[in-house]
């Protein structure tokens, strides 16, 4: 053996311990059954997994889960890239108050964002303002599936789109001015430029390739907007069944824990949440690193 | 006509204390081949940016032929510009890059591919027009740029240092390029540098400007050879002018009236071995290739010699310099030249 690889042993070892080690240890566990009930762990195959695999309630979770992510990530990046194209074409003062404004959000803790947005806090008082202030006639009915969902992914837009804004503008400062220069000269209009060299500059950037993957990942860990709606759009739902159309992943691994903790059902509902997590990942990736050539 | 002329044209920017072009008056012929020269600083990147619009002057008239063209915007002006950076766009390909001036500008026609087509197989670059910029060498980004730049048809061709950000040989080798493009084109050039050899081979003629001010706009030879302020002759030449103070070098050189520095360039001294007007001792030799240059302390100032790479001297041996009164240049005090 070469003695470079004996300096890789303590680092691998530790990285053994501290990542390897767990997943693997949590796999078995997902293997077995295994409960505050019932704490003698016992193997059971693959039946964990088959158990929530022919679970509708599961299959309905993982639908809304991606459709939130998607939907959120996709609105937060539109947003922030537009943010940041306001701020770094207004002049030096506007972009001092409109950058300060816009990045409070992030500063928001979400549930307090999923508060302030869902129907209880907000929307009773508006809908108060349009039927009967204004005398529209009319309210924004918040227990509409299109409704609550394009609220949902907009709070949690509202709170992601800043760092995708900050991205934006860094990206936007660091082209060459000669780039624009060089565009003006040649006779290109502002909307020229923007679509022949700020859009694509954004776009084939690695840092808004990063931090879409990273809000994409970090999204399916979705859980404070969606559980602050729970409660109102559960009312109708049957106590004790948390079934309610907005059930993210990370929703129905909480609420599973209401009766008897099943700890090897949740572990094997956090493996396949890993799962999607890592493919969707691979595929923005792949879609993005598509894009960036 | 594609005239340029400057009136009294002056730039400060905000917050400086000095005004970065300051009062320049300069006419540029149609079809003339002009070279600003100038050290870092001196303001001459400014000057080319207020011709091509790209910076709003703070005083003074830009008129393109007869037309005032103050508040014309750059889209407007007819010119093409190339930059030292290039400045291509990176995600389009070398044949959209070219292309994009005539796309830009809305006037895409069906001669446009034979036009791309054309211009690449001049700079050839034939090759190259499907690759992305950052696949190119920089000597190849700077054709594709020269390449987008000629395709506009633009009367008046702006250059910002082309070609400094390029090494050594690929310079002389563009060198000549753009002054054949030059030839070809028949239209205005302005080219910015700060590298002389560039100025001296390519120009019609040259706009020295320093501190913001221009010194003196002449043909090349005329520049280096009567220079009409010392820091021109100390600027130009390798190695520059040898400057004195006329007290230092004793009596055997009359200085004009009204004069007291006097410049020599070292090209025109000689080592003489019998007695001769200046005598010196060497106190180091630079051995260039092709020449040698020898530092030679004559009273209290250096003089700057340049002899045949063959010759031997010695550090520390005397030296007899030799030279004819023609070739003498006289400055006053404030370096004006002295007639």
């Amino acid at each position: 053996m070469r003695v470079p690889y004996i300096f890789l042993v303590p680092s691998l070892l530790i990285i053994f311990l501290a990542l390897v080690g767990p997943v693997f240890q949590s796999f078995l566990l997902s293997l077995s059954e295994f409960s505050l009930v019932n704490p003698s762990q016992t193997p059971v195959g693959f039946q964990n997994y088959i158990g929530l695999l022919s679970d509708s309630i599961f299959w309905r979770a993982i639908q809304v889960t991606l459709l939130l992510v998607f939907g959120s990530v996709f609105i937060e990046f539109i947003v922030g890239i537009f943010l940041g194209l306001l701020i770094t074409s207004s002049g030096p003062k506007a972009r001092t108050w409109f950058s300060s404004i816009f990045v409070i959000p992030i500063a928001v803790a979400p549930i307090v964002t999923g508060v302030l947005w869902s129907p209880n806090s907000f929307f009773d008082d508006l809908n108060t303002l349009l039927y009967y202030g204004l005398s529209l006639g009319t309210y924004i009915d918040t227990s509409k599936p299109f409704t609550y969902y394009s609220i949902i992914m907009l709070s949690d837009a509202w709170i992601w789109a800043p760092l995708f804004m900050l991205v934006t503008v860094a990206v936007i400062r660091s082209i060459p001015k000669e780039q624009f220069e060089a565009a003006d000269v040649m006779g290109a209009s502002s909307f020229t430029k923007f679509q022949k060299i700020t859009f694509p500059a954004i776009l084939a950037s690695p840092a808004i390739v990063v931090t879409l993957l990273l809000r994409t990942a970090d999204a399916f860990r979705m859980f404070e907007v969606p559980y602050s709606w729970n409660f109102w759009l559960g009312q109708d739902a049957e106590l004790g069944a948390p079934v309610d159309t907005v059930s993210v992943l990370m929703w129905k691994m909480f609420s599973s824990t209401l009766y008897d903790f099943p700890i090897a059902q949740i572990t094997a509902m956090a493996i396949l949440l890993l799962v999607v997590t890592l493919t969707t990942c691979a595929l923005v990736l792949r879609r993005s690193s598509s894009l960036m050539d | 006509m594609s005239s340029v002329t400057l009136k009294k044209v002056s730039k400060r920017f905000t917050n400086a204390e000095t005004d970065a072009v300051d009062q320049v008056d300069l006419e540029i012929n149609n079809k003339e081949f002009l070279v600003i020269l100038g050290p870092s600083g001196s303001g001459k990147s400014s000057l080319l940016r207020l011709i091509a619009g790209l910076e709003e002057t703070t005083g003074g008239e830009v008129y393109f032929g007869n037309e005032l063209v103050n508040d014309v915007s750059p889209r407007e002006r007819n010119i093409s510009m190339v930059f030292q950076n290039f400045a291509l766009f990176p995600n389009m390909s070398v044949y959209d890059n070219i292309a994009f001036p005539i796309r830009a500008s809305g006037q895409d026609s069906e001669n446009l591919d034979d036009e791309v087509k054309r211009i690449a197989s001049m700079l050839q670059i034939e090759s190259l027009l499907d690759r992305k910029p950052g696949e190119l060498s920089g000597g190849e980004q700077q054709r594709v740029s020269l390449g987008r730049a000629i395709i506009k048809k633009p009367k008046i061709f702006l250059m910002d240092e082309p070609l400094s950000n390029l090494d050594a040989s690929l310079r002389a080798e563009l060198r000549a390029e753009i002054k054949k493009l030059h030839k070809e084109l028949g239209i205005t050039f302005i080219y910015v540098t700060h590298d002389q050899t560039e100025a001296m081979s390519m120009a019609d003629r040259i706009a020295l400007i320093k501190d913001g001010k221009l010194l003196q706009v002449d043909k090349p030879e005329v520049i280096y050879n009567t220079p009409n302020h010392s820091w021109i002759g100390s600027f130009l030449g390798m190695p520059a002018m040898n400057l004195a103070n006329s007290s230092d070098l004793g009596d055997s050189i009359s200085a004009k009236k009204g004069a007291s520095v006097i410049g020599i360039r070292p090209e025109n001294i000689t080592v003489s071995s019998e007695k001769s007007k200046l005598t010196g001792s060497v106190i180091s030799i630079e051995y260039l290739g092709d020449s040698q240059i020898l530092n030679v302390k004559v009273g209290k100032s250096v003089m700057k010699v340049k002899v045949p790479n063959d010759s031997k001297y010695s550090v520390g041996a005397d030296v007899n310099l030799d030279f004819s009164d023609d070739s003498l240049r006289f400055f006053s005090d404030d370096g004006k030249y002295v007639k």
